[in-house]
C-alpha cells in the first residue's frame, strides 16, 4: 500500500505492507498531527481486514462476501427479488434488522423496486441480463432508480466495500443489483430508543424538563433548537474508533476561542480505541492532567446547560450512545453553579451558591477538624462544649481518627450499596444503615454521638454540591485530610489546604487556568462566581473563555434599569 | 522516574508519619481541670484540682455520682504538687480549661508570686480564668461544695463572677491576665482580687443532699475585694467601697444606684453607661489627681411622689445622685489612702503615662505620696429615660 499527502506544501510519500494496514497510517498521521484526514478509513473491522476494494460485479458474490465478513450474523437481512423496472435483473436489499424501519423499507424500497416503473417506460424491454450491459448502461439504470423509482430522502451511491460496510452498519438499506459494481444506500434509520425524558441526575424545580437521550442526532437537535443561529457549528469529529461511535463537537463560531476548538479537535484526533461507550472514556482520554482528583471537564445531561455553556464560548462534545455531554474548558467555580441558579431570583441564587461553597468546605474538612480539635487542640473548644464532647466520648474504645474513619467508611459502604440496589431493596439498606450508623453504634458505645453528627453533616453537605464529579473528589480528599489531621492536627490541615490550593492553581482545562476567574483574578467575572447578579447586569461573557466576542447584551437594558441617559 | 517518585513517597511517609502524633491526646485520657485551689499547710503548698467527671455530665450515663472530683497533693512547689496529683488522679491533668484559681486567704496574705509563676509559665494554661481569694474557708473547701443549676462548682463560680460583674457594680471579677499585668506594673499599681466565701452551713453543702433542697443549706457568695500590696493581701473592701472602686477603674458596665429623695423614700437609677477619666496635674508643684465620672442612667424604680415629667425634678435627681456618689467615691479613696496605702486605682499610672519625667522623682516614695495625694472627684449623671411608665405609682 502506498499513498501521498500534502503537508504545508511538502509532498510526503509513504508506502508500507498492507498487513500493517492503516493502523500504521494512523500512527504516522497522528505524529504529523493531521489526523482529521488520516483516519478517514476508520470503518475498519476489528480484525483489521482490508476492504478498500471495489464491489464485485455479481450479486451473489457481493452477498456472499458481506455475509462471510459478518460471520453469517443473524441480524443481517438479505431480500432478493427481481427488478420490475428492468426485466429479470436480480437485485437484493440488505439491511441490519433492528436498525431500520421495516415498514418503510417494504413500502418505499422493496415495493417500488418490484412493481414500479419509469414514466419513460422500460429502457430494457428485452430484459437483457445485466452483466452484458456496458458500464454506461449500468450508470443509467442506477440513475433511473434514483430519480424516478425510489421515494427516499437520503440516497447515495456506494462504490467500494468500506462504504458498503459503513452504510450497512449505520442503519442504511443497501440495494445491490446483479452485474453492477455500484450499490445504492437508502437511509431509513429507525430503532427503539429512549424518548426525551426529564434528566434524573439534575432535576430542577423550575426550568426545562427535557434531558439528552442516547442518540447523538437527537441531542444535537436539542441544542440546535435552543440556539437557532448559523454561528452554532455542529461538527462531526472523525476519530479512530473501531466501534464506529460518532463524536461531534459544537460551538459558537466567532465566540468560542479558536485555540480551545483546535485543542479539542487535536486531542480527539489522538484517540485510537476499539470502542467508546460513555463520554467519561473520552474525558479520561483527552484531559490534560492525568493525575488530579478534580474534574477538568464538565458534563451534563441537560440541553439548557450545554446551550448556556456554548453561549459562554465553551465547546460541547457529544458522544453517541450516552446522554452525558461534555463541556470544555471547565473551571473550578463552574461546578458550584447549577442550572436552577439562573431560573430562580438572583438574590436567592446568590445565597444558595454561597451555601454550596460552605458545604464544600464542610464536606471536605468537617471530620478532619473534629479529629484535630479533639485530639490536639482541646483548648480551642469552649469549655462547656469540650465537657459535652468528652462525656460522649467516655467509654469509646477507639481514638477519634479510627472512630471517624470507621464511620466514614460505613457511610461510603451504605451509599455504594444503596446506589445499585433496586428501589425496594434500597429501602431496607437505608433502614439498616440508619440503625447501624445512627443508633446502635452510639448506644453500644462504639462511636460517640458527636461523631455521628459530624459524619451526617459531612454526608449531607457533599450532596449539596450540584456536580457529582466534584463531590467524588471531595469524598476522596476527605480521607487524606483526616489522616493529616490525625497526625499533625490543625497544622496538617493547614498544610494540606495550601497544597490543595497550589494543586488547583496549577491545573488547566484546555488552555484555560482552572481557578479562573479567582486566580488569575477577573473582576468582571465575579458577577457569576460566588454570587449571581441579576440578568440585566450580566453584560459580558466570561473574559478568559472568549477573549474577543465579549458582549452578551446591549447596554440599553442596563441603562433602562439604572435610568441612565442612552449612549450615543 | 517512577521508581524515584515511589522512593521519595515512601521516605516522606516514613519521616512524616513517624514524627506525628507526639502530643496527641484522646479526650478520654484527659482530666479536664476546671478549678485549682491553693492552700497553705505549714511550709507546703496544698494543691487541690477539681476535675470534671465526664460520665456524669451527659444525661445518659449519669448515675448520681458527683459531677466533679477533687484531687489533692502537697509539696514545696506548685509544679511538684501538680505532678504529684497524677499519682492520685486517674487521668492527666489538663489545665487549658481552667476556669477558676482559688487562693486561700492565708496563702494570699503570705504572697501569691510563687503561685503565679508556675501558672504563667506553663504553656498549657490560658490566662482567661478568674483568680479569687477564698474568704473564711480553705480553697479546697470552696472547691468541694455542691452547687445547683451549674453543677460544676468552678464553672458556677466563673459564671457568677462574669454575670454579676456585668450587671452589679460591686462585684468584680479579676482574670489572670489582668492580675499578671498589674503585678508586673511599673507604676506602683496594686492589684485587687475578688473574694468568695460560703454563706450558711459549710459542712452541709459538701453533702450531695444539699442538691435536693430548694433552698440549700449554704451557698457560695461574692464577698468583697481583697486589696493586695505587692503580692500580699493586706485587707478587704466591702460593698460600697467595691462599688466606688468599680466606678473609678471603669469596670462598670451596667448597675443600679439608689439615693434618697426630699420627700422621703428612694429613687433607683439604672446605670446604662459609666466612664471615668483620671487626670494628673501639679498644682503648687505637688501631684494631684482629678477624677471625672460621667454616667448615663435611666430611672429604674422610684418611691417618691414627684412628677418625673418635670425637667426640674430630673435635674434635681441628677444632682442629688451625683452628690451621693461623689461623697461615696471620696470616702473610699480616703479610706484606701489612709488604711492600705495601696494604689489600687492606678493613680501612679496617670503620672507615669502623662508625666514620665516627673514620675521618676515621684516613683521612689510613691507609697508615701499616695497616702496624701489630693484627689478631686467630679460626678456627672445624666438621666435619659424614665422607663415604661412616667409617674410614680404611689403618687
Amino acid at each position: 500500500m502506498y499513498g501521498q499527502l500534502k503537508l504545508n506544501g511538502i509532498n510526503l510519500f509513504f508506502s508500507f505492507w498492507d498487513a500493517a494496514g492503516d493502523r500504521v497510517l494512523c500512527m504516522v498521521l497522528k505524529r504529523l498531527e493531521i489526523i482529521g484526514a488520516g483516519c478517514s478509513g476508520r470503518r475498519r473491522t476489528m480484525t483489521e481486514a482490508k476492504d478498500q476494494k471495489a464491489l464485485y460485479g455479481s450479486l451473489k458474490r457481493n452477498v456472499q462476501w458481506i455475509s462471510d465478513l459478518m460471520g453469517g450474523s443473524e441480524d443481517l437481512s438479505v431480500r432478493q427479488f427481481q427488478l420490475h423496472a428492468a426485466g429479470r435483473i436480480e437485485a437484493a436489499v440488505l439491511f441490519i434488522d433492528g436498525l431500520i424501519e421495516t415498514e418503510l423499507v417494504q413500502a418505499h424500497v422493496i415495493l417500488p423496486l418490484m412493481t414500479g416503473h419509469s414514466k419513460e417506460g422500460n429502457p430494457y424491454p428485452d430484459a437483457l441480463p445485466m452483466r452484458k450491459l456496458a458500464p454506461f448502461d449500468q450508470g443509467s439504470l442506477l440513475r433511473m432508480l434514483k430519480e424516478t423509482i425510489l421515494p427516499v430522502g437520503t440516497l447515495s451511491s456506494i462504490a467500494d466495500q468500506t462504504a458498503f460496510i459503513d452504510k450497512l452498519l449505520s442503519g442504511n438499506v443497501v440495494i445491490v443489483i446483479d452485474g453492477s459494481t455500484e450499490a445504492l444506500a437508502a437511509e431509513l434509520k429507525g430503532w427503539d430508543e429512549r424518548t426525551v425524558q426529564e434528566p434524573s441526575s439534575e432535576a430542577v424545580v423550575r426550568g426545562p424538563r427535557e434531558g439528552f437521550t442516547e442518540n447523538i442526532r437527537t441531542n444535537t437537535a436539542m441544542l440546535r433548537r435552543k440556539i437557532k443561529n448559523p454561528d452554532l457549528w455542529v461538527i462531526n469529529q472523525p476519530i479512530c474508533v473501531r466501534s464506529g461511535t460518532k463524536v461531534s463537537i459544537a460551538y459558537l463560531q466567532g465566540t468560542a476561542l479558536e485555540q480551545v476548538v483546535d485543542e479539542v479537535k487535536k486531542r480527539l484526533g489522538h484517540i485510537d480505541i476499539d470502542g467508546l461507550l460513555e463520554s467519561n472514556q473520552v474525558e479520561e482520554l483527552i484531559r490534560e492532567v492525568r493525575y488530579t482528583p478534580f474534574p477538568t471537564i464538565a458534563n451534563t445531561e441537560r440541553p439548557d446547560v450545554v446551550a448556556a455553556a456554548v453561549l459562554e464560548g465553551r465547546v460541547a462534545i457529544f458522544v453517541d450512545g450516552t446522554p452525558f455531554v461534555m463541556m470544555v474548558p471547565a473551571v473550578f467555580t463552574q461546578f458550584f453553579q447549577s442550572a436552577e441558579d439562573y431560573y430562580q431570583p438572583w438574590d436567592m441564587s446568590s445565597l444558595i451558591r454561597m451555601l454550596r461553597y460552605v458545604c464544600f468546605v464542610i464536606a471536605l474538612l468537617a471530620p478532619s477538624i473534629y479529629i484535630a480539635f479533639t485530639t490536639f487542640h482541646q483548648e480551642m473548644l469552649p469549655t462547656i462544649l469540650l465537657i459535652s464532647i468528652a462525656s460522649q466520648r467516655e467509654g469509646v474504645p477507639f481514638p477519634a481518627f479510627i472512630e471517624a474513619l470507621a464511620m466514614e467508611i460505613t457511610f461510603e459502604i451504605l451509599r455504594e450499596a444503596g446506589i445499585r440496589m433496586p428501589k425496594t431493596v434500597g429501602q431496607a439498606v437505608s433502614i439498616v444503615g440508619t440503625l447501624v450508623i445512627g443508633q446502635a453504634a452510639v448506644e453500644a458505645g462504639i462511636v460517640s454521638a458527636a461523631m455521628v453528627i459530624v459524619v451526617a453533616i459531612t454526608a449531607i453537605s457533599s450532596f449539596v454540591l450540584p456536580s457529582f464529579s466534584l463531590s467524588i473528589s471531595v469524598r476522596m480528599l476527605r480521607f487524606i485530610f483526616m489522616a493529616l489531621a490525625a497526625s499533625f492536627g490543625l497544622l496538617g490541615i493547614t498544610v494540606g489546604v495550601f497544597a490543595l490550593m497550589l494543586h488547583l492553581c496549577s491545573l488547566k482545562s484546555f488552555t484555560i487556568p482552572y481557578m479562573s476567574p479567582l486566580a488569575p483574578y477577573q473582576n468582571s467575572d465575579q458577577k457569576d462566581t460566588f454570587i449571581r447578579l441579576p440578568a440585566w447586569m450580566m453584560m459580558k461573557r466570561p473574559r478568559l473563555l472568549t477573549q474577543r466576542n465579549l458582549t452578551r447584551q446591549s447596554r440599553a437594558v442596563m441603562d433602562e434599569k439604572l435610568k441612565r441617559p442612552p449612549r450615543r | 522516574m517512577w521508581k524515584r517518585r515511589g522512593l521519595i513517597l515512601v521516605c516522606l511517609a516514613c519521616v512524616l508519619l513517624s514524627t506525628g502524633c507526639w502530643n496527641r491526646r484522646e479526650l478520654n485520657t484527659l482530666g479536664i481541670s476546671v478549678g485549682l485551689g491553693i492552700d497553705r499547710s505549714k511550709e507546703m503548698y496544698n494543691v487541690s484540682v477539681q476535675i470534671v467527671n465526664p460520665t456524669q455530665t451527659s444525661s445518659k450515663s449519669a448515675d448520681n455520682q458527683a459531677h466533679v472530683a477533687l484531687y489533692q497533693q502537697k509539696s514545696k512547689t506548685i509544679m511538684e504538687a501538680m505532678r504529684r496529683v497524677t499519682s492520685v488522679s486517674p487521668r492527666t491533668i489538663y489545665l487549658s480549661h481552667l476556669r477558676i484559681l482559688v487562693i486561700s486567704e492565708e496563702q494570699a496574705r503570705d504572697g501569691i508570686k510563687e503561685v503565679l509563676d508556675y501558672l504563667s509559665r506553663d504553656h498549657e494554661v490560658r490566662a482567661d480564668f478568674f483568680v479569687i481569694v477564698s474568704r473564711g474557708v480553705k480553697a479546697s473547701e470552696l472547691l468541694s461544695v455542691f452547687t445547683q443549676i451549674d453543677t460544676i462548682p468552678a464553672i458556677r463560680m466563673y459564671n457568677m463572677l462574669e454575670l454579676s460583674s456585668k450587671f452589679w457594680a460591686p462585684t468584680i471579677g479579676i482574670r489572670m491576665d489582668t492580675l499578671l499585668k498589674e503585678q508586673g506594673n511599673k507604676a506602683g499599681r496594686s492589684s485587687v482580687l475578688s473574694g468568695i466565701g460560703i454563706k450558711g452551713d459549710k459542712e452541709e453543702i459538701k453533702k450531695d443532699v444539699a442538691l435536693k433542697r430548694i433552698n440549700p443549706p449554704g451557698r457560695l457568695y461574692f464577698s468583697g475585694i481583697a486589696v493586695m500590696k505587692n503580692d500580699k493581701l493586706i485587707g478587704w473592701l466591702e460593698e460600697n467601697d467595691n462599688e466606688s472602686y468599680s466606678y473609678l477603674v471603669n469596670k462598670v458596665k451596667f448597675s443600679s444606684f439608689e439615693f434618697p429623695c426630699e420627700q422621703g423614700g428612694n429613687v433607683v437609677l439604672e446605670i446604662m453607661k459609666s466612664r471615668a477619666k483620671l487626670k494628673g496635674s501639679f498644682p503648687n508643684g505637688e501631684p494631684a489627681i482629678q477624677a471625672e465620672v460621667n454616667i448615663k442612667a435611666d430611672i429604674g424604680e422610684t418611691h417618691c411622689p414627684e412628677n418625673l415629667l418635670d425637667e426640674q425634678t430630673i435635674k434635681k435627681y441628677e444632682e442629688a445622685a451625683g452628690e451621693k456618689l461623689k461623697a461615696q467615691l471620696e470616702e473610699t479613696v480616703k479610706m484606701v489612702q489612709r488604711e492600705y496605702q495601696a494604689d489600687i486605682f492606678g493613680f501612679g499610672e496617670v503620672f507615669y503615662r502623662r508625666y514620665p519625667k516627673q514620675w521618676r522623682k515621684l516613683e521612689a516614695d510613691w507609697e508615701e505620696r499616695f497616702r496624701t495625694l489630693p484627689v478631686d472627684i467630679k460626678v456627672k449623671i445624666k438621666i435619659n429615660q424614665l422607663g415604661t411608665v412616667n409617674e410614680a405609682l404611689n403618687k
